[in-house]
């Protein structure tokens, strides 16, 4: 029996929505036997959730001795170097074969430490796998194109981009364990080696590009940064996150964190609106998997407006604050 | 000490791209240095400068030097040009005329740095942006048994200690501070530092540095049990038709609120 390790991502206490996809990824051919990793956070709370989107273990990870880091990240305790050790003990423990981890900050720095200790094949930004037959798919060049890639290997490691697969609910109850990574294991290669003195937190208000459902975009054409207010304000009645071209970026209106595209965030929303900008090819590369696209440009030859779904030909100064009053109003 | 970086050379990201066949992209596409990698090759010059005024203050002789290496096509000694215009000493490239995957990669590019010398630090971008693997670094580190910090934005060498301190970008703008031991990779990440494009005559410079070819065979790996192989490349234009908002202002608003609503359903 194919056994399956999933690291379960969370955000202010609860199961990231992201998580749920991934898991419904993992049932895809396969899914035999899913184990959910559950690192430093209390497994019994989530329990339920867990075993309501076909978890059939869950693998209570405790690194009591790192404790917590003086100022903790996203997740208590983090640890890149100790969790992606714990994560193998784990696997070790109960004979995984293969393992999904989402492709976010977290996963772009587990996934690969275990890939590259365990010399297994990994995929990053998976947009969709066949367990069994070791196939998944996703996008190479800067998004241009779509590949089919063959994974082979005793163990198999993906990661998954978040937000492109849908959760899909399906009830089993769920056995529990619990791994606790112990001082054995301060003899690791990597001991003493990299330490992480300290984790200093982001601004979540910016960032969580990457799971948002809605993202209203500014490009140069929003001035500065102060303007940025304006898509804040829409933003806050479309429940959606505001997002930037690399223009904005660079002339320093807001952080690296709200950049989209090639060299910032890859991200799939099912709603973009891009407010002021021109959509470059970088841009694209970062956007284009968009469920919906919205440009509102005041240049018809712009050319997001060849390559979107709705266009509105205006001044975003007058469009914005109009769609931000309407909105409110509806509420 | 050698500093090496690892330089890919990979499609301009402004290129359109066309398929040769069902697994190949036509690589008559302009192609340059991976740009997250041009991050790595100006910290790995602004690091030699920094260990040559430390050991001129101790009046040591240092041939502290920057070496590129690069796996690639033949075409690839064009990104070595360009990152040796950038002020890297001198070039490796490993020939292969096959897309390497991450696994086999890292190996060739281990067996050429060792074969080269005794590595005191090893810098890479934080990824590359057309296969976009996101993991050479970590593989190259494990099969040294080297430690290693990805997406470094702010690099601190301790040089009496024999260790750097790092800065990697997390979540929301969130940074994570190590320390590692020496020797280390690093992959470079955007804010690490700011490229300076190579003056003229850099670039007449960089043409008199020395490029050493090594072929695939010639370095002798062991063949990995893993692997990732592209079975098929479709292009993925993400074409759409677009559909003008008309009317008034509110006439446009009201129209995009019904479609938020009703086509969207997100509000
Ligand atoms: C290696 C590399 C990587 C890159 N990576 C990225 C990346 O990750 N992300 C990215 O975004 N870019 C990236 N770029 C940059 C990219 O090439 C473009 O320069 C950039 O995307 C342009 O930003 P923009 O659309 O905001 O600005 P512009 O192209 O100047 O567009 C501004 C738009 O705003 C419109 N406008 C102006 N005023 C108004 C108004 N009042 N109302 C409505 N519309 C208005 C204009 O008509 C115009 O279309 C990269 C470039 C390179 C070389
Ligand atoms: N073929 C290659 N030649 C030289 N360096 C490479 C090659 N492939 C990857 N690298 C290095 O590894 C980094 C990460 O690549 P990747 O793992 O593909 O995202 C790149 O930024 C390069 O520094």
């Amino acid at each position: 029996m194919k056994k399956t390790g999933i690291i379960i991502e969370f955000k202010n206490g609860a199961v990231k929505d992201a998580s749920y996809g991934m898991i419904a990824c993992a049932r895809n051919g396969g899914g035999d036997s899913l184990y959910a990793f559950v690192i430093n956070e209390d497994a019994q709370v989530h329990k339920e959730a867990l075993e309501a989107h076909g978890i059939h273990n869950i693998v209570d990870i405790c690194l009591p001795e790192i404790g917590t880091c003086k100022e903790s990240g996203s997740q208590a305790g983090w640890n890149p170097v100790i969790w992606s050790q714990a994560v193998m003990e784990a696997m070790q423990i109960h004979g995984i074969s293969e393992l999904f981890g989402l492709t976010t900050p977290m996963g772009r720095e587990l996934l690969p430490r275990i890939a590259a200790k365990l010399d297994a094949p990994l995929v990053m930004d998976c947009i969709e796998v066949n367990c069994s037959e070791g196939i998944v798919q996703n996008y190479l060049y800067s998004g241009k194109t779509l590949a089919t890639i063959k994974v082979k290997g005793d163990i198999r490691i993906y990661g998954i981009r978040p937000n492109v697969i849908e959760p899909a609910p399906a009830p089993v109850s769920a056995s529990m364990f619990t791994v606790t990574y112990s001082n054995a294991h301060k003899n690791e290669p990597d001991c003493g080696k990299i330490t992480l003195l300290e984790s200093r937190p982001g601004d979540n208000s910016d960032g969580d590009l990457l799971e948002a459902d809605v993202i209203i975009s500014g490009g140069r054409g929003m001035q500065n940064g102060e303007n940025f207010k304006l898509l804040h304000q829409c933003a806050r009645y479309l429940g959606a996150k505001v997002g930037a071209s690399r223009v904005a970026v660079d002339l320093g209106w807001v952080p690296y964190s709200m950049q989209v595209g090639q060299t910032g965030e890859k991200v799939s929303p099912r709603v973009y609106i891009a407010c002021g900008l021109s959509g470059s090819v970088q841009h694209f590369a970062g956007m284009k998997m968009s469920g919906m696209i919205i440009a509102i440009n005041n240049n018809p030859n712009a050319a997001i407006m060849a390559n979107c779904d709705y266009f509105i030909e205006g001044d975003l100064f007058d469009v914005i604050p109009a769609l931000t009053e309407a909105l409110s109003k509806a509420k | 000490m050698k500093i090496y970086v690892c330089v890919k050379h990979v499609p301009d990201s402004a290129a359109n791209i066309a398929l040769k066949d069902s697994k190949h992209i036509d690589d008559n596409v302009t192609l340059l240095l991976n740009p997250y990698d041009e991050y790595a090759v100006t910290e790995a010059v602004s690091f030699k400068k920094y260990l040559n005024e430390k050991t001129s203050l101790c009046g040591t002789d240092d041939d502290t030097e920057v070496i590129v290496v690069s796996l690639g096509k033949k075409d690839a000694e064009k990104t070595l040009r360009s990152a040796m215009a950038m002020g890297a000493d001198r070039g490796i490239l490993i020939e292969t005329e096959k897309i390497e995957d991450s696994i086999t990669t890292a190996r060739l590019l281990k067996a050429a740095i060792e074969k080269d010398g005794v590595p005191g630090i090893i810098f890479t971008g934080r990824e590359s942006i057309d296969m976009a693997g996101m993991q050479t670094m970590f593989r190259l580190g494990a099969n040294f048994g080297f430690p290693v910090a990805n997406n470094v934005v702010k690099f601190t060498p301790d040089i009496t200690n024999n260790s750097v301190e790092v800065e990697t970008l997390t979540e929301a703008s969130g940074r994570d501070l190590y320390q590692l031991s020496l020797p280390c990779v690093l992959g470079a990440g955007r804010g690490l530092n700011s490229p300076a494009y190579p003056t003229f005559p850099d670039v007449v410079k960089a043409k008199k540095k020395q490029i050493l070819s090594v072929s695939k065979n010639e370095l002798n790996i062991d063949k990995p049990q893993a692997s990732t192989e592209i079975i098929e490349l479709k292009l993925f234009a993400g074409k759409r038709t677009p559909e003008e908002i008309k009317g008034d202002l509110s006439q446009k608003i009201t129209s995009l609120v019904k479609i938020l609503k009703e086509e969207a359903k997100i509000i």
